[in-house]
């Protein structure tokens, strides 16, 4: 080590210079890599405690990304999908062990993650960030005291939420002495939003109904056949809530009582 | 490159004793370097005992393109009084290629080149580094990652299973 200092002189670095020098290290490393490669396979375990041990004075990989820095690994991790990371953790016990920290599903929780579960009706317990990650994505949340359900989407960790029936705005109770003159001029002439609105307008079409299998313990039924038009039922949600870079789709859960089945 | 004679120099020496001289601007593109000089500015010679001689001149290497792409597109604004956006395109799209030919190494140079990265704290060098290895291992195989990394399975038959039902959902179908 000491012979190698008195060589090394101090030099300006040129493109030139590196190119060469990246060429013979090329060569160099060619003759180590089947070298390092047999290692690998036969010492594995000793292999990587030499490594911690080298590791304190040089920073050296030796091409195992688990050999990087938790924050490291986590961060190439977090560059994929949580459902890249969950078949990463098949690859090694020190992979899975990467995969398995903190440090990785930070990046894929939501970053205002802490903000929401702090709203929660009911505490939310979890082991660890993984935990809570498969948590939310197989049992959201009711959040803001029941007026909104808060979960995750298990392939891309985009934020899901669901508006409870008792959170949308439903057709408001209006005199049903209109209703038979808007069925009259429905068949007379088109009908514009307001019309369509009170004709859907009699309170009887809808009743509060409490749902032991809704994770909001309560819904609407309708009473009266309802013909779907616009402007029939509407919810609201801020669009700061939603995940950016991330599209959309609405849906409508409900029950059809002849046939039983959620959809 | 356009070099003032007043540019200050700075002397990095890498971890097996090699010197690397190079100008400050370059250094600064290095912000663990950016912070040793604003602590200290009458420093010139840092040694960086985490990071060996092939994997600095790399990481120069690296800042070098990135600073004298900055540098001539400052001189092109400067020159025009205002950017030309084609102009502008291209150049982006001469460091992004430039960039991607720099990441065509093996993956013990890219592993190193991502601890450096970190080390030295070179935002640009991370995020092109951290995005390649991902790239790697983005919709492979546990099989193919192992190949790619040189990896050897130590999970028994039992623990696969177990990763296996604690997410049933990631391993229906590939992406």
């Amino acid at each position: 080590m000491h012979g190698e200092l008195a060589i090394c002189t101090s030099r300006v670095l040129r493109k030139k210079g590196i190119l060469a020098r990246r060429e013979r290290l090329r060569v160099q490393l060619k003759k180590t890599l089947a070298r390092k490669f047999a290692k690998w396979i036969t010492s594995m375990r000793e292999d990587k405690m030499k490594k911690e041990i080298d590791g304190k004075s040089t920073l050296k990989s030796k091409g195992d990304l688990t050999l990087l820095h938790e924050d490291c690994f986590a961060h190439v991790i977090s560059f994929t999908s949580p459902r890249n990371a969950c078949i990463l953790s098949l690859v090694s016990s020190s992979f899975r062990a990467g995969v398995d920290s903190d440090a990785t599903w930070k990046h894929f929780l939501p970053s205002d993650y802490a903000s929401l579960l702090s709203r929660a009706v009911h505490p939310v317990q979890y082991a660890s960030l993984k935990d809570l990650f498969l948590q939310l994505c197989d049992r959201p949340v009711l959040i803001d005291g029941g007026k909104l359900s808060f979960g995750l989407n298990k392939s891309t960790g985009a934020k899901c939420f669901t508006i409870p029936a008792y959170e949308m705005d439903l057709p408001e109770y209006k005199d049903s002495t209109n209703i038979d003159w808007e069925l009259v001029s429905r068949v007379l002439s088109p009908p514009d939003k307001e019309r369509t609105m009170s004709y859907y307008a009699n309170h009887t079409d809808w009743e509060f109904v409490s749902l032991s299998n809704s994770r909001f313990h309560k819904g609407v039924k309708l009473t009266a056949h309802l013909h779907v038009g616009h402007n029939a039922l509407s919810g609201r949600i801020e669009s700061k809530l939603l995940s950016s870079h991330t599209t959309y789709a609405s849906y409508l859960i409900y029950r059809d009582n002849n046939h039983n089945d959620v959809k | 490159m356009a070099r003032s004679s007043t540019e200050n120099m700075i002397t990095l020496m890498s971890s097996d004793g090699e010197e690397f001289m190079v100008t400050e601007k370059v250094a600064r593109e290095c912000t663990t370097i950016r912070n040793m000089l604003e602590d200290d500015c009458v420093i010139t010679n840092i040694p960086l005992p985490n990071v060996t001689s092939d994997i600095l001149s790399m990481v120069i290497e690296y800042c070098m393109e990135h600073v004298a792409a900055a540098e001539k597109a400052a001189a092109e604004t400067a020159e025009k009084g205002s950017s030309s956006a084609p102009a502008a395109a291209k150049a982006n799209k001469d460091l992004e290629e430039w960039d991607k030919a720099f990441m065509n190494v093996d993956v013990y140079t890219l592993c190193d080149l991502i601890l450096a990265a970190n080390y030295l704290n070179v935002s640009g060098l991370l995020d092109l580094t951290i995005q390649t290895a991902a790239n790697l291992i983005k919709g492979k195989s546990p099989e193919q990652i192992r190949k790619t990394f040189h990896i050897q399975n130590d999970l028994s038959l039992e623990e696969e299973e177990k990763i296996r039902s604690q997410t049933p959902w990631a391993f229906e179908k590939s992406e």
